[in-house]
């Protein structure tokens, strides 16, 4: 990175955290916007972790709601107030150590924190065996499967979770504060495993994992790391989902969650972080904006035209918008200047 | 170590898959910096003893003994590791990455660095990688590829690919080197020029070489110590002279000869 | 012993609605190494096809049900022809992404469309399939009987074409190996077009009979049979067409008795099914019958 770059960063930085501190301000003036914001940088902080095990690493799972599930209920139980609980859980009572304690806002980042590792937790118990064994489509059915495990144990373990009838009045912690800033956070972790000597690894897996491992590369655990990494942010994505809709059910972190994600990552190039991150945006800006698609015209429509974007992508632009590249500021400066002798040569 | 002691022991290997037995009862010892050559037709089972070696298929029967140590078993990477490296006979670049990447590779399981001291990253990372890149292209430089470290593996031309994919095997640090058929689809003075490489390399790394060849002719001008298999089988070993006067190579050649006609 | 005799009845009928749709899902994997995530969703829509053509356009039931079967067995091979072919040369993984997608259209667009959407419907069923038969101290439903006769003619049938028609032996040879048949010189395109119409077929019959025995149509009904008989192929041996057939059997009744005689567990009934199939793949994924495969260095 040289100086000019570097200070282009910090001036970007600084910009975001003045947009986010005004966004947050005013955000009952832009409903919408600041809705469309918040949503997106979550679904960009899942697909960023996405990416890095199916994009970067190569090994397809179809797990990340499962992990976005156990994060969203953890913050939930963590944050909860406690006459809220007394409410919810009526019949079943609920199970110890929740009915204890509930953490003030000062905590909700311990709680974030917990949900993320809480799913780092249950990535380990099905990556232990599942990434030694299996690669390719059994790795996805197998990660899937695993998802729809914590599902059903969802809907059945009462105590923990209320059921399907699932969890309301979870204060709405979440804003543009926390959204953006966990995704800055990550991003960077993203980008700077990526670009290092464990990034390496990884994508030497997935170009050929046979090769890495002729290497010296010990295969397992390293992708055993990028399955913790992504269980890591989608764990916390489904914390701050959980605290920004304000209730949560089994059923908001089904396998369309994974779709929704895979969407993202395969729009924004499959192994480009700063994909994800773009195609995230997108993703929650479209989807906001067909809403009322689904409630006013016909349900069911929004996901029709997902569909079908996802297969016209797969069959025509497999390599998404950013292919396997990352955004830097070179890139930009290049781009910039190769359009400015463009529009000069137009001009003259 | 002395001149005389063992850096490789293989003992009655063998190989099935399913019904079909594709190394049988194979022994050989290899000494400290030696240069030993196996040939043997398609399909006499070379590709299989390397991979017995270096733990891609653990064998059915017998023990690989390296330095002293039973390694019969271990995973790739264990191998790697103790002081093996592998060419493979149809190279196996990470084509999207580039020629010093690769070779970086190669380096990453020494690294001391933790996965969070580089995302940080901490100064000693930050040492590291900065050794690790400048050792890389040392190697680079040492096998002629210096000019090409930042091009796309995959977009080299064949006959350096293979240096990248040595190079990379030589990043690892290794005692011993197995090359696969290194010289294929390489022209006679192109395979040449490859098997003075590989002597140079030898002498600067001080390694012991293994090297499988499928044409005799390439092998003889450098390998002191031949060994010839077929069918799984071995059949012959000694100086290229005697091979190419043993009736039963030229015999296992003239098969093969004969099958190709 | 009636409950016992009835409740081995239900798991057979069960069993072979899971061994016709798990066909489809060997088939493709067989052959294009695709795990078919929309074959769950392609029985689906044989439900909705009989629903339309019987109820909407009223025709006679075995009618709508025939063209329901081709309609289906259609929309598979349409499905393969527009959405896998242009991708059989791409990393597989790219296949089952576009797989996926094609099973939340399916999914979808019977939720967009008019006469189907949103609400649960009813599926008709005929009269043959809900007559009461009594043997002895025995009372069985006429679904009971007629679908594993069914199925079992289907499942004979499905034999026959495999193993003794020149189609069936072209899908052999390249299950085993698709390059060499291509290069000597089948049309890979057309006993791919086959294969996937034998399966949606298949898939069509499981559906329509899924119907009958349980008459209540929505979007999602497809899933969880889909991936019970995915599953079923797995214990088979994925790739091994009689391994379809008994996993299918031993899942049917596996499911039928833990839910008549552990009737607590139910609600943990698709956990069970997916611990199952994850077992199997981390531990047997060559299944009860498939021998181990290497992979070549
Ligand atoms: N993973 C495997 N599964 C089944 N058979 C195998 C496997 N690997 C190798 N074989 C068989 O073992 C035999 C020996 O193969 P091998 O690759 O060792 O031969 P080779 O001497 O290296 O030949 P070539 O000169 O063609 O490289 C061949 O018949 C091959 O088909
Ligand atoms: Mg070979």
């Amino acid at each position: 990175m040289t100086r000019s770059n570097r200070i282009l960063t910090f001036l970007f930085l600084l910009g975001l955290a003045l947009f986010v501190w005004w966004g947050d301000k005013h955000s009952d003036q832009f409903v919408f916007l600041w809705r469309v914001l918040n949503f997106g940088a979550i679904y960009a902080l899942a697909a960023v972790g996405y990416t890095v095990i199916n994009g970067i690493t190569g090994q397809f799972s179809l797990g990340p709601h499962g992990f976005m599930l156990l994060g969203g209920y953890l913050t939930t139980l963590f944050m909860l107030p406690m006459h809220q609980k007394k409410v919810v859980w009526l019949f079943t009572p609920l199970s110890w150590p929740f009915n204890q304690f509930t953490l003030p806002y000062s905590g909700f980042i311990l709680a974030l924190i917990a949900g993320g590792i809480l799913a780092v937790l249950a990535s380990l118990v099905v990556g232990i065996p599942a990434l030694r064994a299996l690669r390719g489509d059994y790795l996805a059915i197998a990660t899937f499967g695993f998802g729809e495990i914590l599902y059903v144990l969802a809907c059945n373990f009462m105590g923990l979770t209320n059921g399907a009838m699932g969890v309301k009045g979870i204060p709405r912690y979440t804003n543009l504060a926390w959204s953006v800033g966990a995704l800055a956070v990550l991003t960077y972790a993203a980008v700077r495993l990526k670009n290092s000597s464990y990034g390496r690894a990884l994508r030497a897996i997935r170009e050929d994992e046979l090769a890495a491992e002729s290497m010296g590369i010990n295969v397992f655990r390293h992708k055993l790391l990028a399955f913790m990494f992504s269980a890591f942010c989608a764990g916390v994505a489904g914390g701050l989902m959980a605290t920004l809709i304000g209730t949560i059910t089994p059923d908001l972190f089904r396998f369309f969650m994974t779709f929704y994600l895979l969407m993202i990552i395969v729009l924004g190039g499959l192994g480009s972080i700063s994909g994800a991150v773009v195609a995230g945006f997108i993703f929650a800006a479209i989807f906001e904006a067909l809403r009322f698609v689904d409630t006013a015209v016909v349900p069911g429509m929004r996901m029709v035209v997902f569909a079908v974007l996802l297969i016209l992508v797969m069959l025509f632009f497999r390599r998404g918008l950013f292919g396997r590249e990352e955004f830097t500021w070179d890139w930009l400066w290049h781009g910039a200047k190769r359009a400015w002798r463009w529009a000069w040569a137009k001009m003259s | 170590m002395g001149e005389n002691e063992l850096i490789l022991s293989l003992q009655s290997l063998t190989m099935k898959f399913g019904g079909l037995v594709a190394v049988r009862d194979f022994s050989m010892d290899i000494r400290y910096g030696e240069l030993v050559g196996l040939i043997g037709p398609n399909g006499a089972g070379k590709t299989t003893i390397f991979n017995m070696i270096t733990g891609h298929y653990p064998p059915t029967e017998g023990q690989v003994i390296f330095a002293g140590r039973d390694i019969t078993g271990l995973p790739p990477w264990q191998v790697v590791r103790l002081g093996i490296a592998r060419t493979f006979q149809n190279i196996r670049l990470c084509r999207e990455m580039t020629a010093l990447e690769n070779v970086l590779i190669s380096f990453h399981p020494r690294l001391r660095s933790s996965v969070f001291a580089a995302i940080l990253p901490s100064p000693r990372y930050i040492r590291e990688e900065r050794r690790m890149r400048e050792r890389g292209m040392e190697l680079l430089s040492a096998v002629g590829l210096e000019k090409w470290a930042n091009f796309r593996a995959g977009a080299l031309p064949y006959g350096l690919q293979r240096r990248v994919e040595i190079a990379r095997a030589l990043a690892t640090q290794p005692k011993l080197l197995l090359l696969d058929e290194p010289a294929a689809g390489m022209n006679p003075q192109e395979a040449q020029d490859l098997m003075g490489f590989i002597r140079h390399i030898r002498e600067t790394f001080n390694l012991t070489v293994f090297l499988i060849e499928h044409v005799m002719q390439v092998v003889m001008g450098i390998c002191p110590r031949i060994r010839v298999i077929d069918f799984g089988v071995s059949i012959a070993e000694g100086t290229p002279e005697e091979i190419r006067n043993n009736p039963k190579v030229i015999e296992a050649y003239l098969g093969e000869e004969a099958l190709r006609a | 012993m009636a409950t016992y005799l009835q409740q081995l009845l239900n798991g057979v009928t069960l069993g072979s609605l899971y061994a016709l749709i798990a066909i489809g899902y060997t088939m493709v994997y067989g052959i294009l190494r695709l795990i078919n995530f929309a074959h769950g969703d392609v029985v689906m829509w044989a439900g909705y096809w009989v629903f339309f053509l019987v109820v909407l356009f009223r025709l006679p039931w075995w009618l709508g049900a025939l063209c329901a079967v081709v309609l289906t067995a259609l929309m598979g091979v349409t499905i393969e022809r527009v959405a896998y072919r242009p991708l059989r040369e791409a990393p597989r993984i790219s296949l089952l992404i576009t797989a996926i997608g094609v099973s939340f259209l399916l999914e979808n667009l019977i939720i967009v469309l008019p006469w189907a959407g949103g609400r649960q419907k009813s599926y008709p069923t005929p009269g043959l399939m809900t007559q009461i038969y009594t043997v002895g101290s025995v009372r069985v439903q006429g679904v009971t009987i007629w679908v594993p006769l069914i199925a079992a003619a289907c499942l004979l049938g499905l034999i026959f074409l495999v193993y003794r028609t020149k189609v069936g032996r072209a899908m052999r040879a390249i299950a085993t190996d698709i390059e060499t048949t291509a290069l000597m010189g089948a049309d890979i395109n057309r006993v791919i077009s086959y294969t996937f119409l034998v399966g949606s077929a298949l898939a069509a019959v499981g559906g329509i009979l899924w119907g009958c025995r349980y008459p209540r149509l929505q979007w999602d009904l497809g899933i969880m049979p889909g991936w019970r008989a995915f599953t079923a192929a797995v214990i088979g041996g994925i790739g091994n067409i009689v391994g379809a057939m008994l996993g299918g059997f031993l899942l049917g009744l596996a499911e039928i008795l833990i839910v008549a005689f552990l009737p607590g567990l139910s609600g943990f009934r698709d956990a069970f099914i997916f611990a199952i199939l994850i077992f199997f793949l981390l531990f047997r994924p060559t299944g009860i019958l498939g021998k181990p495969m290497k992979e070549k260095v």
